[in-house]
């Protein structure tokens, strides 16, 4: 059972900064909300995902795309009916099913989606989850909240994790003589019970966390230490100037070709 | 001797829920352990030791709700008076079930959490760490996610957090289940040399607690009473309530040949370093029951995973007897016959009632509910399990390995195999719920700690050693 987003490593993005990391996420983030034009988004979402790629691996470029795939999918197929200018390729009766501004708008949306699911992905991927609240400590945050950020992003993975598990549980239950398992649509409805064992089964870990906190310390006001520091020095000089030269870049290509 | 941990008239009760009406657990409770004293406190299932152990770190009633009588005093101070996390330095908890406690990404920095909120300086912390995590003998582990430990692992770990805290009384809340025997003497030697005030609960008794521990205390029916070690009376006691295994070993209905068979299985984790397991044949005899022990980590509940079909051996195959003969079953088809019953209950039992827990498999199969009904009421009574309407949530530990058991049961597998199944339990009411299986099922494979119990119940034992069979 993984219980983490984070995959060791020794690759760039892992000796990269923690906090120039989240500063970079946080911008690139920004950055694919603004109405830039699609080559220049298509341009982060390709630097982000070739820092994936040499930093982590192909498989790991993978991973992420897989798990959109179905919203990327209804993404495609949904929002070009809704804008129907420009030129028309597809149309039946009246309706325009398709059209250059519902290609445009797809695609943005979905270069839009993917692009902040990877650069999350980048970040949480490599960074070990005691760094980012120390990170996100240096950015001002209040301790008790770099803790509820760190939970609840392990959190995701720890669902995963039980969500296997209860699988493989009612897998388990059914006997020699259990009616065959649906599939196909009538085999969707076998998720409900499965869904509901995880959900009844993550909020009875809340009390136990909430006691499991208390006995370590969380509510004392002495200020608190820790064990793992940020790198300094050379390592954080080197990593805030390359970030600060990619985010002057990606602004700069935002606001010379709006 | 100045008194460390003392509990006086205690009496609780909690509160009622909707179908689960709470009887007084503790009437008249005391308790007193002077500083640097060991006291062992003997309960069965359901007697309490768990909320007790709450009760004295101040997380019961603070989190659970009912009603605290009398007066628990730990260092000298109420510990009504103040919240849990102002008593980091007073006592400390092992959870029975540690995956309950352990909620950061990495074991170093689970450690470190607690010195981390008492504001100690990172040098000094980094030493705290490093010496607690060896001397549990998982320095070696301390980059990896806690999740992804062994049962046995991550109780070493939770010790582990405490001994970089050291406080003043420790609570270890049947702690000793699940950890290999050499860990179980370690601990004992090294808790008597640091000179700490230790309460130790258990519903099984270990021999190497006789002359290690200096007090000893029965819970039963709400009271609790010191006993005197080491006397004929006591071993008696010892029996009749159920922290030994029974005088005989259970009856064997050992036909011949095997009723499953694996040969020559590998598998190994990926990016978990480089664990693997290799078993070249393993026979679960049958009508008979097949113990394995070994050290925490070895690789016990990885190969009860392959051999119900959950993971998928690299290599290898696995035989089951059908019908006449034995036959080659893999994935779902394997998953069907046999029966795993997990380490952890509350991964395994998840729905609002004990009535629908139990029920669920049956339906599944597609039987009549006028059928279901009376083998749920029947299945419910040899397992001793509370109301039908109780909510799984609110059982005790007991109660809910009881309930997970007798989902298992009612489904009428094949082969049955207990991950820890004693933990928790205690050897005498372990060894009855095998009894109910012995007569249903074709095999048993039991993963145990407990030595003396597989040498008991198993007609035969075989060693996992870092995933080899030694």
């Amino acid at each position: 059972m993984s219980g983490s987003f984070f995959l060791p490593g020794n690759g760039f993005l892992h000796r990269f900064d923690p906090r120039c990391k989240l500063l970079l996420a946080v911008l690139f983030s920004v950055l694919f909300f603004l109405p830039v034009r699609l080559p220049i988004m298509g341009a982060y979402l390709g630097f982000v995902s070739l820092a994936i790629l040499l930093a982590l691996g192909p498989r790991e470029l993978l991973r992420p795309l897989w798990t959109i795939a179905p919203l990327l999918l209804l993404i495609l197929l949904l929002t070009p009916p809704f804008h129907s200018s420009g030129q028309v390729y597809l149309r039946i009766g009246g309706l325009t099913l398709l059209s250059a501004a519902g290609v445009r708008e797809a695609l943005r949306l979905v270069l839009r989606f993917t692009g902040i699911t990877f650069c999350f992905y980048a970040l949480l991927r490599s960074t070990d989850p005691e760094d980012l609240i120390l990170a996100l400590r240096a950015c001002g945050l209040p301790f008790a909240a770099g803790l509820v950020v760190s939970v609840a992003l392990q959190y995701v993975p720890s669902l995963k994790g039980l969500y296997d598990q209860v699988k493989d549980a009612h897998r388990l239950r059914r006997g020699e003589s259990a009616l065959p398992a649906p599939k196909g649509l009538r085999g969707l409805r076998t998720l409900l019970p499965l869904l509901t064992s995880v959900l009844i089964l993550s909020i009875r870990r809340i009390p136990a966390l909430a006691m499991a906190l208390e006995l370590r310390g969380v509510g004392l006001k002495t200020r608190r230490t820790s064990l793992r520091r940020l790198p300094g020095g050379r390592r954080l000089a080197a990593s805030a100037v390359a970030a600060a030269l990619v985010a002057g870049a990606a602004l700069a290509s935002a606001f010379l070709f709006p | 001797m100045k008194s460390a941990l003392e509990v006086r008239g205690l009496s609780f009760r909690y509160p009622d829920y909707p179908n689960l009406r709470a009887a007084q657990l503790f009437r008249g409770l005391d308790l007193e352990l002077a500083e640097g004293e060991i006291g062992l406190l003997l309960g069965g299932p359901d007697s309490g030791k768990s909320t007790l152990c709450r009760i004295l770190t101040g997380l019961v009633p603070r989190f659970s709700g009912g009603a605290l009588g009398g007066q628990v005093r730990v260092a000298g101070r109420s510990v009504l008076d103040s919240s849990p996390f102002e008593r980091l330095r007073d006592i400390g908890l092992v959870f029975q079930n540690p995956s309950e406690q352990l909620f950061t990404a990495r074991c170093d920095a689970e450690a470190a959490f607690a010195l981390e909120s008492l504001g100690i300086p990172p040098a000094q912390i980094e030493r705290r760490v490093r010496t607690a995590l060896r001397g549990l003998g998982i320095l070696g582990l301390r980059r990896r996610d806690p999740q992804t430990l062994s049962g046995g692992e991550k109780k070493k770990l939770a010790l582990a957090c405490l001994q970089a805290v050291h406080p003043a009384v420790w609570v270890l809340d049947e702690t000793f289940e699940e950890l290999d025997a050499g860990t179980k003497l370690r601990l004992l030697e090294r808790l008597r040399a640091a000179g700490r005030t230790v309460l130790i609960t258990s519903a099984k008794w270990y021999e190497l607690f006789g002359d290690r521990v200096d007090r000893f205390f029965l819970l039963s029916s709400g009271r609790l009473q010191e006993i005197r070690p080491n006397t004929p009376a006591f071993r008696a006691l010892l029996r009749n309530e159920g922290f030994l295994p029974g005088l005989r070993p259970l009856p064997s209905r050992k036909g011949s040949g095997p009723a499953l068979e694996a040969e020559d299985l590998r598998f190994g984790y990926p990016g978990e370093g480089g664990f693997n397991l290799r078993v070249e044949h393993l026979v679960i005899p049958r009508g008979g029951t097949l113990a394995i022990v070994g050290d925490n980590g070895s690789g016990k509940s990885t190969l009860a995973k392959i051999l119900c079909g959950l993971l998928v051996p690299d290599r290898g195959r696995i035989r089951v007897r059908r019908g006449g003969g034995l036959e080659v079953v893999e994935g779902e088809e394997l998953s069907r016959l046999m029966a795993y019953i997990f380490q952890d209950p509350d991964l395994q039992i998840f729905l609002p009632t004990v009535e629908e827990e139990l029920a669920y498999g049956l339906r599944l199969q597609g039987l009549d509910e006028k059928m279901i009904a009376p083998r749920v009421a029947r299945t419910a009574a040899r397992f001793r399990l509370p109301r039908l309407l109780a909510p799984p949530a609110l059982l005790s530990y007991g109660a809910r390995k009881r309930l997970q058991a007798a989902v298992y049961h009612l489904l009428g597998k094949r082969i049955v195999i207990f991950d820890e199944g004693d933990s928790g339990l205690g050897a005498a009411e372990f060894t009855r719920l095998l009894g109910l299986f012995r007569s249903a099922v074709r095999g048993l494979l039991v993963i145990t700690q407990d030595l003396e119990l597989a040498s008991r119940v198993a007609d035969a034992t075989v060693r996992l050693q870092e995933g080899r069979l030694a």
